[in-house]
C-alpha cells in the first residue's frame, strides 16, 4: 500500500521535473517554470479569485456529473433490459453519441438563455448517451441465474436491485464515473468560456486575450490537483471497497 | 387439498411441446426424486413450480392456492440449483441472510437463523467469507443453508450436488437429510443419478419421452439415507433396472403398464 502511493507520487514528481528542465531549457515566456506557475496560483488564491472561480466550475461539474450518471443510469438499465425499447431508442442514442458537443451548447443556449440551468443542462446532454452506452452493456451482461435465485426466494424488488442487480452493473458504472468526470470537467469549461462570465472557463478566456500563459496553467494545474484528489479520496477507495470480494 | 399439487396440460417453448401433461400429487414432508435423461424437462418442471416461468397450460397449487406465479408461493420456499449461486460480493453469511429480507422486514423483533444454519452445515469458520474464496463444496453447503434458513415448506433442488467428488457429496446429502429431518419440507428432488434418487427419496418420479411425461412412480420403502455405495441401493437399482432396462433413457418397457399395476399392488 504504501509502495503504490509512492511509485504514484514518484511519477507525477518525474512529470514536473520533465517539465521544469524543459522549462529551463527552452528558457522563453511560452513556458514558465513549474515554480512560477505555483506562485501564481498562490497569489490568484490569495486575491480569493482562484477559489471562488473553481468551485463555481466545480458546482457545476457535481449538477452536470449526477445528472447524467442518474438519468444515463436509468435509461442504460432500461434499454438493456426490454429489448424493444431498446430497439426504439437506440436510433436516437447513435445521434446523440455523435452530436458535437459544441452544437448542444450552442443549442441550449440559444433556446434556453445564457443560464446555468442551460450551462448544466449542456454538459448533462452530452455525457447521458456515453452512461446509457456503458450502462445498457452492464445490464445486457446481467447473469439470469442470479437474478432467478431473486425471484426464487421472492426477494423484494428494491432488495434484489440493491443486493443482486446493481453490484453487477458496479464495474460498469465505475467506468461511467471515471470517465464522465474526465469529459464532463472538459465540457463544463466550454460551456463557461462560451456562454457564462465565471467558473474557470471564463477566467482562461480571460487570461488568454492577456496572452497569460502563467495563469493559465496555474488554473489548470489547480483543477488538475482537484482531479487527482477526487481519484485518490473517493474513485479509488469506491473502487477497492466495491471489489474487495474479487481478491 | 393439502400439500402439493402439480397439474400441467402443457409447457411450449418456441412452439415445440417439452412438458406433456403431467399431473403429480404430494403430501408435506415427502421427499420426492424426479429422475430422467437430460432433457426430459425435469429441470423445466422445477422452474415452473418455483415460479421463474408462469408461460405454461395447467395449474400448480399449494393447499389448493396457486402457487406458480410469484407472489403467491407457499411462505417459505427453498431453492438449490445446478450451481450454488451465491452472489459473490456478499459474504456467506450475508448470502444465507439476503433470503431472509421479506420475513427481516415483515416480522417485528425477527430474529436471524443464518448463522446457526451455517453452523449446522458445517461452516462454522466461514460466516464472513466471500464465496470465491470457498471450496465447491462449501459452497453448496452455503447454498444449503439458504435454502433451509426460512424453515421452507417446499423445498425444490435442481442436481444440487452435481459434480463433486463422492466423498464431499456423501457429506452433504447427509447434511441435507438431517435438515429434512428436523424442518420436514416436501423435497422436489431433480437428479439424474438413479442412485442418489433411490438413497434419498420416498418416491421416485421417472420422467421421460417428448413432450416429457411422467413415466413411473416408484416408491421406495426402505428408509432414507442410505450412502449411495450401499448395497441396498444397488439392489435396488438393480431390480428396477431388471424391470425397465431403458428407464433411464426415458422409455418405459412394453411391460410397463402391467408392471406399474404389480407395483401398485404389492
Amino acid at each position: 500500500m504504501k509502495w503504490r502511493w509512492l511509485i504514484r507520487t514518484a511519477s507525477l514528481a518525474g512529470l514536473v521535473l520533465i517539465w521544469q528542465l524543459v522549462a529551463l531549457i527552452a528558457a522563453s515566456d511560452l513556458l514558465p517554470t513549474p515554480l512560477a506557475v505555483l506562485a501564481s496560483v498562490a497569489t490568484h488564491t490569495a486575491s480569493g479569485e482562484l477559489p471562488f472561480h473553481l468551485s463555481v466550475t466545480l458546482a457545476r461539474v457535481a449538477v452536470a456529473f449526477f445528472l447524467a450518471m442518474a438519468i444515463g443510469t436509468a435509461i442504460g438499465i432500461i434499454m438493456g433490459r426490454y429489448k424493444q425499447l431498446d430497439l426504439v431508442f437506440d436510433g436516437a442514442l447513435v445521434l446523440g453519441l455523435n452530436i458535437p458537443a459544441l452544437v448542444t451548447i450552442i443549442l441550449c443556449y440559444l433556446w434556453f438563455g445564457l443560464t446555468d440551468v442551460a450551462a448544466v443542462l449542456a454538459v448533462a446532454l452530452n455525457k447521458i448517451p456515453i452512461v446509457v452506452v456503458m450502462v445498457r452493456e452492464g445490464a445486457r451482461a446481467v447473469d439470469p441465474k442470479l437474478l432467478a435465485v431473486a425471484q426464487a426466494y421472492r426477494l423484494p424488488r428494491l432488495t434484489a436491485l440493491r443486493r443482486v442487480f446493481l453490484p453487477q452493473l458496479y464495474p460498469y458504472l465505475m467506468a461511467s464515473a471515471r470517465n464522465g468526470l474526465a469529459l464532463i470537467w472538459k465540457i463544463v469549461l466550454v460551456v463557461e468560456l462560451l456562454g457564462r462570465s465565471n467558473g474557470v472557463g471564463f477566467q482562461l478566456h480571460l487570461y488568454y486575450q492577456f496572452f497569460d500563459i502563467t495563469s493559465i496553467l496555474a488554473y489548470t494545474l489547480a483543477f488538475a490537483g482537484i482531479v487527482l484528489l477526487v481519484e485518490a479520496f473517493i474513485m479509488r477507495p469506491m473502487d477497492n471497497r466495491l471489489n474487495r470480494w474479487r481478491s | 387439498m393439502s400439500g402439493l399439487r402439480i397439474a400441467i396440460r402443457e409447457k411450449r417453448f418456441d412452439g415445440e411441446a417439452v412438458l406433456g401433461e403431467i399431473e403429480i400429487t404430494a403430501a408435506p414432508g415427502e421427499f420426492i426424486a424426479l429422475v430422467g435423461p437430460s432433457g426430459a424437462g425435469k429441470s423445466t418442471l422445477l422452474s415452473l413450480v418455483a415460479g421463474l416461468d408462469a408461460h405454461y397450460d395447467g395449474a400448480i397449487t399449494w393447499d389448493s392456492a396457486p402457487l406458480s406465479r410469484p407472489g403467491q408461493s407457499p411462505e417459505h420456499m427453498g431453492m438449490m440449483f445446478q450451481e450454488p449461486r451465491l452472489m459473490p460480493w456478499l459474504t456467506a453469511l450475508d448470502n444465507v441472510r439476503l433470503v431472509e429480507a421479506e420475513r427481516a422486514a415483515r416480522e417485528s423483533g425477527f430474529e436471524s437463523r443464518a448463522a446457526a444454519l451455517l453452523d449446522e452445515v458445517g461452516l462454522e469458520a466461514a460466516h464472513q467469507v466471500w464465496p470465491n474464496q470457498l471450496s465447491g463444496g462449501m459452497q453448496r453447503r452455503v447454498a444449503l443453508a439458504r435454502a433451509f434458513v426460512n424453515e421452507p415448506r417446499l423445498l425444490l433442488m435442481d442436481e444440487p450436488f452435481v459434480s463433486l467428488d463422492m466423498p464431499t457429496g456423501n457429506r452433504l446429502r447427509r447434511s441435507l437429510l438431517a435438515l429434512c429431518e428436523r424442518q420436514r419440507p416436501l423435497v422436489l428432488f431433480v437428479t439424474h443419478d438413479l442412485r442418489e434418487a433411490l438413497a434419498m427419496a420416498d418416491r421416485v418420479l421417472f420422467m421421460g419421452d417428448a413432450p416429457a411425461r411422467v413415466l413411473l412412480d416408484h416408491p421406495v420403502d426402505t428408509p432414507r439415507g442410505r450412502d449411495l455405495e450401499s448395497v441396498d441401493v444397488a439392489a435396488a437399482q438393480q431390480s428396477l433396472l431388471a424391470r425397465h432396462p431403458q428407464l433411464l433413457s426415458g422409455i418405459l418397457g412394453a411391460d410397463a403398464n402391467q408392471d406399474e399395476n404389480n407395483e401398485e399392488q404389492a
